[in-house]
Formats: structure tokens, C-alpha cells, sequence
């Protein structure tokens, strides 16, 4: 039976054993800072798994995955603060926001391939950067938007970090069951139908640019969610954090994490979100550390984290085979 | 009955002409075999009946219908299935999943209320290639990749295949139990067209042949008057070739 799941369910299972991590993981932190971090890993988890749908699943690049999460963030940010909405209502119209951007510029811009499509979305996210700096009125320009109000659902303000982290992390898990559900089912097979053989798969009845666009619109759309968490997590938003360097940052930690791995994803999202942390305090030479581990990865693990690990579960379950026969004969 | 009609496919590629002025048609429990000398443009009328290419000029119906302008999932819909000279299975999935992949996302007229499961299980079945469907596709043989092409297409439950060399690269053994599937097909009533280079299994099993020469058809007809007419001799493949299955 357990077999069964895990062959049947292989995302749904990565995503229960994460959940269950996650749920205690607040229990090993001492103070308000990191629990706030932990929120950020959650978040940065949902925003590189929508990333591998695009990559992993859909065969396509997208340049435009940072600065729709910073549509979605400043969305929500703007319905909250400036209108004074509720929380709800910013988080809905976010991801409202990520469908729209994603179906606008993806039905033409899907046609394309490879470095075209890379171009393609390289200007779409310059552009939405430019706007969120040129819009003062709306945006707060450079400066950013400053004192975004906490979530808050009914009368209950998700004020306290360690309640702000459980927030995240129930949406975080229903969206990632969602997605390791989708993944698994007969969505999951079409999309890696079309990415592996898509003139097989359009003369068998399958349509690639549905398929691809319903790709780029979901992760559109979770991409947004997760903007919208973040705005209500630091309070502040501003256009340096949604440049193309986030793009192609997220980019990077998708393939370094195992470009088609669901699992891979959130192991590079926890590198991504700590390590990041850390090396915050060195300043410039903190990119430097990141393209050195980056380079690492890609020279000497093959398949990213994901590869690297399955290689090495293979030699442990040949050598388990080896000393089995060993000890019979 | 009829499933295909063909009438006057013109097909140039760069002032280079394809297909010129192509008509035949093909009903429902035949198979069909198109022969010709490589660039005699088989495939590539392949690709327009199958909507890959689209076509300079002429029509094509589908049990009486125009389908000339249909994308190509819109014609895998309405029952035409394909499989291809280069292999194009979808290496990543097992090949169960390669046909499930079709059956639960396609539903044409004929799928009726059968689980998409069920219809896979049953073009496996068909394809005899039921034994491997625990495999990751990546890992099996060319014999078996052309079955599993045939399966994939069996998923459409489809009123007319598409076969193009599915005999290519197979061995003795495997080519009698491919005649032997093609053979029930065409048995249970759907309508088989094929593109083969080995006479000796395009004139044991085809009803009929049709042969291409530099994009036009030069003849029509039963295997064995193709193999006594004189343009086909003269134009494509000499005596010896055609009288394949002595």
C-alpha cells in the first residue's frame, strides 16, 4: 500500500513528509526573527514549486516570475493600505492579478520558444519593474510602499509572527497539495506528454498551447499568492526586490534544485531562504557566494539536488542488493 | 464505408512539389499500404491528412466531413490516430502512463463511458505490449516503441490509424506478430493506412496499394497488380523487390 502511494502519489507524498516538517518547525526556533524566516522559506517555497510547474513540467522559461510576485505583493499591499481593504479581499485580487498577467502575456508569448520566449518574458518583467518604480502615486516609486497593515481575517490580526507563520503555512500546504495533486493526476502526465514529444502529443489529440498556458497561469497565480504573503510579512515593498535578479535567481534555484522535482524545488527554497540570510550580512560578496554555489551545483551535481539524490538512493538500494545476495549465497 | 477521402492534395516545399494533385480515399476495414522511393512524399502526405502540414491545395474529409482546416488535436478528436517514422514516445512516462496520458485527456465519439484506465488497458491489449506496461518507456526496444506508438494511438479508439514504417527496424518475429495485430484491426473494422518500405509485409498484408512517385500517385490497386504493373516496376522498385512474397 505504501509503495502504491508513493509510485501513484510521488509529489503528494513529498508534500505530506514537508507539511509534517514544517508544522514543528517553529518548535526549534528561539526568537520572533527566525520564525519571520521561516515564514519566508514558506513562501519562497511556494514561489519556486509554481517556477518548476513553468520549467519542470511545461518545458518553457520564464524571466517574469519575480516581478509577478512583486505584482501580486504590491496588489495586495496597495487594496490593504491605501483602500484600506481586507486582507482577503488584497490576497483574492492578487491572485486575480497573477491569472490576468499570466493569460495576457502568455497566450501570445508561449508561441515562442527557447530564447525567444526568454526574451519574451525578460520584457515583460522589465516592464512591470519599470511600472512598479515610475507609478509613484500608486507604488511609492523607489522608495516603496511603507507600514502595510498585518493580515488580518474577521477581527483576528495575524499581528504576532509565529501566527502570521501558521497562516502562511496553511495556504502554503493547501496550495502545495493542490499542485503535487495536479501534478501527479492526468495534468501532471500531459504536461510532461507535451514537453517530451509535443508533435506526438498534438497529433494524438492533446493541444501543447492549452496545456502550456494553464501551466503559466497557475504558477501565475500562485506566484501572486505568494507576493501578496510576503507584502503582509515585511510590511514593505519596493521594486529593487522584484528586479530581474530575483528572476533569474529563482530560475537558477529551480534547476539547481532539479528542474522537474517537486521536492527539489522546496529543498532549494530552504538553501534559497537561509542561506540567503546568512550571507545577508556580507553584503555585494553574498551574490558572489551564490553564483560560486550555484556553479557547484550545476558542475558536479547532475539533475540538480534532486538528480543527486535519487543517484545516490539508486547506490544504496544496489549495494543493499549486493549484500543481500552476499549473505544468501 | 468511407473513413478518408483525399482530393487533389497539392503540397510544394519551396517551389519543391511534395504532393501534386493527390486523390484516393480509404474505408473502414481495409488496410492500405502507400509505398514510393524516399522523397516520394509518404510522409508528408501523412502530415497533412494528419494536420502537421497544412496543404497548398485540395480537401480532406473524414466520414463525409471537411477536416482540411482542423488543427491536429482537433482530427485526433474526431478518430484519426498517427504514430511516426522516428520514434516520438513520451520517454519519461511508463507505458502505461503513455497511453493513459491519451485516454483521460482525449475523448472522442467513439470513448464512450469507459474509464480512460479501461481504454488503455485495452489498447495495450491490442498492441500486445500489455506485459510491459509497468516499463518506463524510455527503456524498451524499437519493436516495442512501435507497438507502444500503436497502443498510444489505440487510445483515441480511433476510426483511422496512421502507420508510417511500422515495421522499420523490427525483426522477423516481431513483424509477423505486428501483421497479426494490424490484421485484427483491420478485422475489427478500423480503417489502416500505412507507409512501409518492406515489400514483403506491404504485399502479404496490405488490400490494398497505393504508390507515390515523386509526389504523384502512379498506381492504385491490389498487391498483386502492383506488383505486375510496369510504371511501378520501371519508376520504383524493379522486379525482384516486388515479387517480395515469393
Amino acid at each position: 500500500m505504501r509503495q502504491w502511494f508513493a509510485e501513484r502519489y510521488p509529489n503528494l507524498k513529498t508534500v505530506i513528509v514537508f507539511a509534517l516538517v514544517c508544522l514543528f518547525l517553529p518548535l526549534a526556533v528561539t526568537n520572533d526573527y527566525y520564525v519571520a524566516t521561516l515564514s519566508l522559506f514558506l513562501i519562497n517555497s511556494l514561489l519556486l514549486a509554481s517556477l518548476m510547474i513553468i520549467i519542470g513540467y511545461a518545458g518553457q522559461i520564464s524571466l517574469a516570475h519575480g516581478a509577478i510576485y512583486g505584482l501580486g505583493a504590491y496588489v495586495s499591499a496597495i487594496l490593504t493600505t491605501r483602500f484600506e481593504l481586507p486582507f482577503v479581499v488584497g490576497f483574492g485580487a492578487a491572485c486575480l492579478s497573477g491569472f490576468l498577467i499570466s493569460l495576457v502575456v502568455g497566450a501570445p508569448s508561449l508561441r515562442l520558444k527557447g530564447h525567444f520566449l526568454a526574451m519574451a518574458t525578460l520584457g515583460i518583467g522589465e516592464i512591470l519593474y519599470v511600472l512598479y518604480k515610475e507609478l509613484d502615486w500608486l507604488t511609492g516609486g523607489v522608495n516603496g510602499l511603507i507600514g502595510i497593515k498585518p493580515a488580518s481575517i474577521g477581527a483576528f490580526s495575524f499581528t504576532h509572527p509565529l501566527s502570521y507563520y501558521y497562516l502562511v503555512y496553511v495556504i502554503a500546504m493547501q496550495t502545495l497539495v493542490l499542485i503535487a495533486f495536479l501534478l501527479d493526476g492526468k495534468l501532471g502526465r500531459a504536461l510532461r506528454a507535451v514537453k517530451s514529444a509535443e508533435v506526438a502529443a498534438l497529433a494524438l489529440g492533446l493541444n501543447p498551447s492549452y496545456y502550456k498556458l494553464l501551466a503559466f497561469t497557475f504558477a501565475g497565480i500562485i506566484a501572486a499568492a505568494a507576493g501578496s504573503l510576503y507584502a503582509h510579512l515585511d510590511r514593505f515593498v519596493s521594486p529593487s526586490t522584484f528586479s530581474l535578479s530575483l528572476s533569474v535567481m529563482l530560475l537558477s534555484m529551480v534547476i539547481a534544485g532539479g528542474e522537474s522535482s517537486l521536492g527539489g524545488s522546496l529543498v532549494a527554497a530552504a538553501v534559497f531562504s537561509f542561506l540567503n540570510e546568512y550571507v545577508r550580512q556580507f553584503q555585494e560578496l553574498s551574490q558572489l557566494f551564490f553564483g560560486f554555489a550555484l556553479l557547484l551545483v550545476v558542475i558536479y551535481f547532475r539533475g540538480g539536488l534532486a538528480g543527486s539524490w535519487r543517484r545516490l538512493l539508486m547506490l544504496l538500494n544496489h549495494a543493499r542488493t549486493e549484500e543481500n545476495e552476499g549473505s544468501g549465497s | 464505408m468511407k473513413v478518408l477521402e483525399v482530393k487533389g492534395i497539392t503540397k510544394r516545399f519551396e517551389g519543391i512539389i511534395a504532393l501534386n494533385e493527390v486523390s484516393f480515399s480509404a474505408v473502414s476495414g481495409q488496410i492500405k499500404a502507400i509505398i514510393g522511393p524516399n522523397g516520394a512524399g509518404k510522409t508528408t502526405l501523412f502530415n497533412v491528412i494528419s494536420g502537421l502540414l497544412s496543404q497548398d491545395r485540395g480537401k480532406i474529409y473524414f466520414e463525409g466531413r471537411e477536416i482540411s482546416n482542423l488543427k491536429p488535436f482537433a482530427r485526433a478528436r474526431l478518430g484519426i490516430g498517427r504514430t511516426f517514422q522516428r520514434s516520438f514516445i513520451f520517454e519519461d512516462l511508463t507505458v502505461f502512463e503513455n497511453v493513459l496520458v491519451i485516454a483521460e485527456n482525449v475523448r472522442t465519439s467513439t470513448s464512450g463511458y469507459l474509464k480512460p484506465e479501461e481504454v488503455a488497458r485495452e489498447a495495450l491489449l491490442r498492441a500486445g505490449i500489455e506485459k510491459k506496461m509497468h516499463l518506463k518507456a524510455g527503456l524498451l526496444s524499437t519493436g516495442e516503441r512501435h507497438l507502444l506508438e500503436i497502443a498510444r494511438a489505440l487510445a483515441l479508439r480511433p476510426k483511422l490509424l496512421l502507420l508510417d514504417e511500422p515495421a522499420a527496424g523490427l525483426n522477423d518475429t516481431e513483424t509477423e506478430r505486428l501483421a497479426v495485430i494490424l490484421r485484427r484491426l483491420a478485422a475489427d473494422g478500423y480503417c489502416v493506412l500505412l507507409v512501409e518500405h518492406d515489400m514483403k509485409f506491404v504485399m502479404n498484408n496490405a488490400d490494398e496499394v497505393l504508390v507515390l512517385h515523386r509526389g504523384e500517385i502512379i498506381a492504385e490497386g491490389p498487391p498483386i497488380l502492383i506488383q505486375e504493373d510496369e510504371r511501378v516496376t520501371e519508376a520504383y522498385l524493379g522486379s525482384d523487390l516486388l515479387h517480395a512474397q515469393d
